[in-house]
């Protein structure tokens, strides 16, 4: 009997956990008028195409639309009226020493961002192209491993601990960095824009009033058997509002 | 004359070592307004003014305009670029690097004259002011360069765009009164301009009763994105605590500041039930245990 009634038990949780989508929404205003035939209706939403310019932008700014032809504000409720939007980024040049292999070289750089009232920010990055020389020669992207379940991306990071993977690649330390890079050992590679790579966030904040500094690691381990010679590249940080 | 000597000396020396303040070699951008946000009817045009302060090193930059989609910016080719959205910088075109020096302020202006035959829809734009970088090092080197970018959102309509939200709520029924109660809401905007959610979510049971206010985040035309809250200015995404019984989870906004009310209520259950399913899986071990014993010791009996 007592078995029974777990069974049964368990099996009536499990139908009333199993969480479901639902859609719905109710959409109502003193000023708003609704005329026959002239509704709208999916996925349980109810709107109509006549409605006043009150109803979507508020009295006083369709009072100024109505006047002027135009409204326009610096910021929703005015908040982030005359706010401004810093970013600086140290230092503006990252040297590497000479090729030695076996060897991992880090060198690191600090993203400052002030975002006054804003609702945080983002930052997303990309390479102009991987560390190359005047002759063409390419230090590659680092995979950061050899398992093929373990390997990084430019949208993806991975733990890169040992010595015999070669390569470029970063990782972002900041309160507001994206998940991926909660562990330490964990990298990735820069998308590369010579190569259609599309840039990656690797910072998003939804915070107000924040000024947040972030450090970007660079490492790069050459292998034994890259040609040796003097690579460059250019790598690209944007810094947006949050909205 | 050699009784001052060295008080004069000390006083030298304490200057010589004294801290001073020393700007590191940086690129550092300020841009403001942030975020411009204009409704505006054809054939009427608009001039908005944009600062750009360079609070670094001397830099070359580009100003440029870069469409703005849920994924970030992209690069517009000339061909597409929007000819009713003009920068400029003292009347001249902003085409070519500037040189920006140190602590120098740019005032730019962005002309915003959209044409009478003009598609009435939402633009998203970014204004954006991209430095670069100095030649590289005769050595392997890595250079840095940086976009800063100042949004546009322009609705251009003659009497407005309509409106419309959808709530795609996913909470459950039930919840373990241990657990948080993670917000998983949606919006979907399938209306023609796009929003701010404006208000609340209000939650009402036996135990708890709170109000959190739900980040006016942008969502534009097309975009589904999740609901954030915020409590003391800092974003939250679930409520922790212990909630025992019935509850309803309310949620009230209106779109912007206009009129336009959007509520959705659900109601869930919290219950202790992971505690009450370990006491039940509890006691009936116990039972088969004492069942099993009392048969062994039946069996010795016999």
């Amino acid at each position: 009997m007592p078995l029974t009634l777990c069974l049964y038990l368990i099996l009536a949780l499990s139908r009333i956990l199993s969480p479901s989508e639902v859609i719905s929404q109710e959409m109502k205003s003193e000023t708003y008028t609704i005329q026959g035939g002239n509704f709208n209706m999916s996925l349980g939403t109810i709107y109509s195409e006549n409605f006043r310019l009150t109803d979507l932008v508020g009295n006083s700014q369709s009072q100024i639309f109505t006047a002027k032809g135009f409204f326009a504000q610096s910021g929703f409720l005015n908040s982030a009226a005359s706010d401004s939007f810093s970013f600086s980024t140290s230092p503006p040049a990252i040297s590497f020493a000479k090729p030695q292999s076996s060897k991992m070289q880090e060198k690191s750089l600090r993203l400052t961002v002030s975002n006054s009232n804003l609702l945080g920010y983002s930052i997303t990055t990309y390479q102009n192209q991987p560390l190359t020389t005047s002759a063409g020669t390419e230090i590659p992207d680092t995979y950061c491993s050899l398992a093929k379940k373990k390997i990084c991306s430019s949208d993806k990071a991975a733990a890169w601990t040992s010595k015999d993977i070669y390569g470029f690649g970063y990782r972002v330390e900041s309160p507001s960095a994206l998940p991926d890079f909660k562990n330490p050992a964990y990298f990735r590679s820069f998308a590369s824009k010579s190569k259609n790579g599309e840039p990656e966030k690797i910072i998003s904040s939804f915070t107000r009033k924040l000024t947040e500094s972030s450090e970007i690691v660079l490492r790069l381990n050459f292998s034994p058997l890259q040609p040796p010679g003097i690579y460059n590249n250019v790598i690209h940080f944007t810094a947006l509002p949050g909205i | 004359m050699k009784r001052f000597l060295f008080p004069i000396l000390i006083l030298f020396f304490t200057v010589l070592i004294m801290p001073r303040d020393v700007k590191g070699q940086s690129i550092a951008l300020s841009v403001s307004p942030p975020i411009l946000e204009l409704m505006i009817q054809p054939g009427k045009n608009v001039n908005q003014e944009f600062s750009l302060t360079n609070l670094g090193e001397d830099t070359f930059i580009r100003i440029n305009i870069a469409e703005l989609s849920t994924d970030g910016l992209e690069e517009i080719a000339p061909e597409n670029r929007l000819p009713w959205l003009e920068v400029s910088l003292d009347g001249n075109p902003t085409d070519k690097p500037l040189l920006v020096r140190q602590d120098e302020k740019l005032k730019l202006n962005l002309r915003i004259n959209p044409g009478q035959n003009i598609e009435q829809k939402d633009y998203y734009r970014a204004l954006t002011f991209t430095t670069i970088p100095y030649p590289h090092d005769p050595q392997t080197q890595v250079k840095v360069s940086q976009t800063i970018a100042s949004l546009l959102l322009i609705g251009i309509s003659s009497q407005g765009l309509p409106k419309k939200a959808e709530i795609i709520s996913k909470i459950p029924r039930l919840i373990d009164s241990f657990d948080s109660l993670i917000f998983d809401i949606t919006l979907r905007n399938s209306g023609h301009a796009y929003f701010r959610p404006n208000g609340s979510i209000n939650l009402y049971g036996p135990l708890a009763k709170a109000q959190y206010r739900i980040l006016p985040q942008v969502i534009m035309v097309n975009q589904e994105r999740k609901l954030l809250l915020e409590k003391k200015n800092q974003p939250v995404d679930r409520i922790k605590g212990f909630l025992l019984g019935r509850y309803r989870l309310e949620t009230d906004f209106v779109l912007d500041e206009g009129t336009i009310q959007v509520k959705d209520v659900k109601t869930f259950y919290a219950v202790p039930w992971k505690a009450t399913l370990l006491i039940l899986l509890s006691w009936f071990v116990f039972r088969f245990i004492r069942k099993a014993r009392n048969k062994k010791k039946g069996n010795r009996k016999i």
